[in-house]
């Protein structure tokens, strides 16, 4: 029994002696007081662990409070199912959450950015000339209410009035509408 | 000698310059107030519209913009003009005296205009019938000119280097054709497209388009010759005929000029520089091909597309995305493919929105035939893309 017990011991001293192990055994002494603090810190975190799991009262309490807490969220099979959707879907909505804050971002910046409602403004007008419009329309209201008065619209008047080349062209278009929809009338 | 040091240096901040760092900075605040970009200018061009300026369509003040109103917030701006790039000890140094010190570095430069090598160019610009949209100071001399038109040869050149934006020098020559039929001189003129290149547009799938416009339009086109000199007082310009190398001279009585552009002086002799002076990056990446540390963006770079802010707009994120993986110690994923963009003004009202890849397969953005002249699409680029570009490309949002 002895002399097994010496053989083993032999081994092992044999193994020491290698390279490789005395370079281990050294690594391990030189790191031996950070892994001492490591070991200690673990204890301490145990020893909380299980102070935790001992005391029943603070344990029930948070259970109570979480159970509490759940039961208000009326949570069913749906929202889990609903909940593990859209975890699934994170990497998409990410992309799209990023692209509209680019959109708001950029609508942000050209609302408060006064040169380029500037240029929108003048862009708009090119397209649809809406302050020539707006003049028009001044003028045409502030003519009117001048000639309110003179209320009197004889014959003449209709028939310069119908001679006028707008007044002609909103005639035929309404012409043209009136027997296109006809004929699509006839067609039903 | 002033000294500074920082996470990263841009070098100009023109369209890819801000457009990374605004990008940066949002992807990355610990970056903020360590990213540098440094350039002298304190105007900011939108110089796609000035094509419109020198057609009379728009106005040249809506071109341009004070630089510090566009610095994006938590980036600093040194108003200084590099002129030593020294990659091996990652500094920079600034004609002012300044050494930058940065980890990582984005090249931005932008292209030079070379107006002095076209002889006689630089004394008569502006006046005698010459003018070129390629300046802020004489874009307004093209709409002058063409303005006051009274007939005989109009010549609108393209040299053979490349420029930016491919395809205006033959915009403005459409926008002139249209005014000059509506102010009733087109009968008496000759138009003549006198370009160092070899063919009207090289992606056949908007040349055939464009092959129709100019037939339509009834213009002369003179292919492989270079505008080499002009006589002002004699309007009389000179080509060189590429390959003969024969020269002739051409009477106009207006010329429009699109100047050789080549990469700026101080890159082309730096060691981040190609054999023809461009930044060699990669063309994927962006990165460049022997310093890890730089990235290299815009029309100063070597990448193989048109020279155009279109193609900024998709590199801009690919530079920013890849040097954040970089620095966070993670694969570089995003590739850029070449993408690049025209919008061929043919006339007002009308355009054709090429968009194409490295090998020339088109990369159309909307469901319609875009190799069609389009009214819709001029729309878009006079009055929506100005807006997209100080509020979304600049901030980096698009």
């Amino acid at each position: 029994m002895a002399s097994l017990k010496n053989s083993r011991i032999e081994m092992v001293l044999e193994q020491l002696e290698q390279q490789e192990q005395l370079e281990s055994l050294h690594y391990l002494v030189q790191r031996l007081p950070e892994l001492v603090a490591v070991i200690q810190s673990l204890e301490n975190q145990m020893a909380f662990v299980a102070s935790v799991a001992q005391d029943r009262e603070s344990l029930q309490r948070m259970v109570n409070e979480a159970e509490r807490k759940l039961e208000q969220l009326s949570i069913t099979k749906e929202h889990i199912e609903s909940l593990i959707t859209i975890v699934q879907m994170l990497p998409t909505i990410t992309r799209l959450l990023q692209k509209i804050e680019d959109v708001v971002m950029f609508i942000e910046n050209v609302v408060t950015d006064s040169d380029s409602i500037a240029y929108t403004w003048k862009g708009i007008n090119d397209l649809l000339p809406i302050e020539k419009g707006i003049t028009i329309l001044k003028e045409t209201n502030e003519r009117f209410q001048q000639g309110k008065q003179d209320s009197h619209f004889s014959l003449l008047r209709m028939y310069r009035l119908l001679k006028n080349p707008l007044v002609q062209q909103g005639i035929k278009y309404i012409e043209t509408l009136l027997e296109v929809a006809n004929k699509k009338m006839k067609g039903e | 000698m002033f000294s500074d040091k920082t996470t990263v240096a841009i070098v100009g901040a023109g369209s890819a310059g801000l457009s990374i760092a605004a990008r940066l900075v949002r992807k990355a605040p610990f970056l903020k107030n360590n990213v540098v970009i440094i350039d002298p200018s304190d105007k900011h061009y939108y110089q796609p519209l000035w094509t419109l300026v020198g057609g009379g369509a728009a106005e040249v003040e809506d071109s341009v913009r004070e630089q510090k109103s566009l610095i994006p917030e938590g980036v600093r701006w040194l108003k200084e003009a590099v002129q030593t790039f020294v990659p091996e000890e990652n500094k920079l140094l600034t004609k002012e005296g300044t050494e930058i010190q940065y980890d990582y570095l984005v090249v931005a430069t932008g292209v030079q205009i070379y107006w002095d090598k076209i002889k006689g160019l630089k004394e008569t610009i502006g006046k005698n019938g010459v003018c070129s949209n390629y300046s802020y100071d004489y874009v307004q001399s093209t709409w002058e000119n063409i303005r006051k038109f009274n007939g005989g040869t109009a010549i609108f050149t393209q040299p053979s280097t490349p420029v930016k934006c491919g395809g205006a020098p033959q915009k403005i020559m459409y926008l002139a054709d249209d005014y000059f039929r509506q102010s009733g001189v087109r009968d008496k003129t000759n138009i003549i497209f006198a370009s160092g290149l070899p063919n009207i547009f090289a992606v056949k799938r908007y040349a055939d388009t464009l092959e129709k416009v100019i037939e339509r339009k009834g213009i002369e086109t003179k292919y492989r010759v270079e505008l080499i000199g002009i006589d002002g007082e004699r309007k009389q310009a000179i080509f060189q005929h590429l390959d003969t190398n024969e020269t002739f001279p051409l009477h106009y009585d207006m010329i429009h000029v699109t100047p050789p552009m080549g990469p700026h002086e101080f890159v082309a002799k730096s060691p981040i520089a190609d054999q023809d002076g461009w930044v060699d990056v990669d063309k994927y990446t962006l990165r460049h091909k022997k310093y890890g540390n730089i990235f290299g963006a815009g029309d100063c770079t070597n990448l193989p597309t048109s020279k155009t802010g279109a193609a900024i707009r998709k590199q801009a994120p690919v530079v920013a995305e890849n040097l954040l993986s970089l620095m966070n110690g993670k694969e570089m994923k995003a590739k850029y493919d070449g993408y690049t963009s025209c919008p061929l003004v043919t006339g007002y009202n009308k355009l054709v929105l090429a968009e194409f890849d490295y090998d020339k397969n088109p990369k159309e953005s909307f469901p319609i035939d875009q190799s069609k002249e389009r009214t819709s699409m001029y729309i878009m680029k006079k009055h929506l893309l100005p807006i997209m570009y100080w509020n979304g490309m600049l901030k980096g949002l698009m």
